[in-house]
């Protein structure tokens, strides 16, 4: 009997390669959507790709209807293997350009529905004696920038989240694993989509800075060579590995990084990457 | 939304003690010395709580040790009390030059033990909360070109542990923020750090505070567990050297020195076990310690 694979998002970044990625390995994949059209769109790229998804409605923001997707999936094949916490938001702009409403749709997307399909296949994976729960984060969930502070807080949290949630099922043989790609280019992704309303309003203190980053910003995205199947690719092997890894980061930059966050002695990092990129932002009314 | 733009007086500038700190959650334990400790040492001090029928314990400690503040009702998760009580402190001093966010609640019990409604409530405060001081504080910070901006988080913010899932995504949440917001604010002048104390032990702690509702139903399948993670978590509490006094020292040095740090973890032990983490390679400490932590904890007694 196949496992059964539950992808939250399906429609959203990496879903639609992860999902296609783990039907073509054999697992029969469940894909949460939370309008029809986001499903055409997710059952198009599995039938190009000629595999079967079964889509699932979710609203992201309201725990029940993600229990009752965990539900219904539980009585149709009596088994959740794994759980891909895939559903993401990405939130540009300075902390004081962001409105509160903004900041609640980010965590409820990226920390609390993360939380909420987590407590809906807990009791049927602890049942079962086994399980994998991944948690799509970022590489944003260990390195704070400027015009991330909502975004990076998200991730943040998950990381938090799953570290200590790993410690708890861990003696069940549940396993909890955190995927942390860098900067990756999907096909669903526009600067628009992303920023904060009031981020391009130019009476805002952050205005001319903002603009500077989103450029640097688009220029880190189009030299990013991470592309969706690498993440989905890291997702199946957190899935069949014996013994998964608590963290993957995906990608060099990434990688690169954290292992200067890592290995710089004391605040070193923070002083020199940190204030540097401050710096950058910050002189760019000298230059005018 | 509009902020009245206050101009700083030079000479107000450059006098140190009427530099005006806002520390919120001070009707007990950190808080309450901190706020104690930095007028000791000369700060214009402004301590706020959420509910004035508590404010006699920090009331009969200035007495005692005989300095001067003021105390505020601040409730973090009610703006209108944050914008009014940011307005009072604008309106006695002229600015705001630093503000302490301690007001922060604890929640103890296996992920699947806790409650929507109580990990919601978490978020409100150490957040949510957070944020809305911060923001509401910003303008005036900005216009006087300085500024600093302390989050007390925990050393939960830098490592997960188990009957803390919930604890730690709001204390890790915390420290990613300040690192974002400490870059958005250098060109500004103004200084984001984070203090992280280990586990302390303050007087009126009392053991059953802040553990979930479902966490002490013995029909939890997490509830022996519980009952041993509890007792290593008192049994810390208990052997645990670090004081309040020890966080206001800090305070005091991230609210004075030329270039504050980002991050301070304090207690030996926490500062011993962040350590670790950091240096040992690969999943190692993952696969070690956590284990370890797991092992003690579901051991049969």
């Amino acid at each position: 009997m196949a496992e059964v694979v539950l992808i939250t998002g399906a429609s959203m970044g990496f879903g639609p390669a992860t999902s296609v990625y783990l039907a073509k390995k054999g697992f029969k994949v469940y894909g949460g959507v939370s309008s029809s059209k986001e499903e055409e769109l997710l059952q198009t790229t599995a039938a190009a790709q000629g595999v079967e998804v079964t889509w699932i409605p979710m609203n992201l923001a309201d725990s029940v209807s993600i229990g009752l997707a965990v539900d219904s999936i539980v009585a149709n094949e009596r088994r959740l293997d794994a759980l891909v916490n895939n559903a993401g938001l990405l939130l540009r702009g300075f902390f004081e350009d962001l409105d509160e409403d903004e900041i609640q749709n980010l965590f409820n997307v990226n920390l609390f529905a993360t939380m909420s399909a987590t407590r809906a296949v807990l009791p049927v994976m602890r049942e079962a004696g086994k399980g994998r729960i991944i948690v799509i984060s970022s590489v944003a969930g260990r390195l704070g920038t400027s015009t991330g502070s909502i975004y990076s807080a998200t991730r943040f949290a998950q990381e938090g989240f799953a570290e200590s949630l790993y410690q708890e099922v861990l003696p069940f043989g549940i396993e909890v694993v955190l995927i942390e790609p860098g900067i990756t280019n999907t096909p669903t992704w526009t600067v628009e989509r992303s920023a904060g309303r009031r981020v391009r309003n130019s009476d805002s203190p952050y205005f001319k800075w903002y603009l500077e980053s989103e450029q640097q910003f688009g220029k880190s995205l189009e030299q990013s060579r991470i592309k969706p199947v690498d993440i989905a690719q890291v997702v199946h092997r957190a899935i069949v590995a014996r013994r998964p890894r608590l963290r993957y980061v995906v990608g060099r930059k990434a990688r690169f990084a954290l292992f200067l966050r890592r290995y710089l002695p004391g605040e070193a990092f923070n002083r020199i990457f940190l204030h540097e990129v401050s710096r950058r932002l910050g002189s760019i009314d000298s230059n005018e | 939304m509009t902020h009245t733009r206050t101009e700083i007086d030079p000479d107000v500038a450059e006098n140190f003690s009427s530099k005006s700190v806002l520390i919120t959650g001070c009707s007990t334990g950190i808080g309450l010395e901190a706020a104690v400790a930095l007028a000791e040492r000369g700060h214009r001090v402004y301590a706020s709580m959420r509910n004035l029928d508590k404010r006699h314990q920090l009331e009969e400690e200035v007495r005692r040790r005989n300095v001067s503040l003021r105390i505020l009702r601040i409730d973090i998760t009610q703006p209108a009390t944050i914008r009014q009580g940011i307005r009072q402190i604008i309106d006695e001093t002229g600015s705001i030059y630093g503000i302490v966010n301690n007001a922060g609640l604890f929640l103890r019990g296996f992920f699947e033990d806790l409650s929507e409604d109580e990990i919601r409530e978490l978020f409100e405060t150490n957040l949510f909360g957070t944020m809305a001081v911060i923001r509401e504080a910003l303008p005036y910070m900005r216009s006087a070109g300085q500024g600093r901006i302390i989050i007390i988080t925990s050393v939960a913010g830098y490592i997960g542990a188990p009957a803390g899932s919930a604890y730690s995504a709001s204390r890790f949440a915390q420290e990613g923020f300040a690192e974002s917001l400490h870059q958005e604010l250098i060109p500004f002048g103004i200084h984001v750090t984070t203090v992280a104390p280990g586990i302390t032990s303050t007087p009126d702690w009392t053991p059953n505070r802040y553990v979930a509702r479902r966490a002490t139903a013995s029909e939890s399948p997490y509830f022996a567990w519980f009952q041993n993670a509890q007792e290593l978590f008192h049994q810390t509490m208990a052997n645990s050297k670090n004081s309040p006094a020890e966080v206001a020292e800090i305070l005091h040095r991230v609210l004075t020195a030329r270039r504050p740090r980002l991050r301070y973890v304090l207690g030996k032990r926490a500062r011993w076990v962040v350590r670790l983490r950091r240096y040992i390679p690969g999943e190692l400490f993952t696969r070690v310690y956590f284990r370890e932590v797991m092992k003690r904890i579901t051991a049969k007694k």
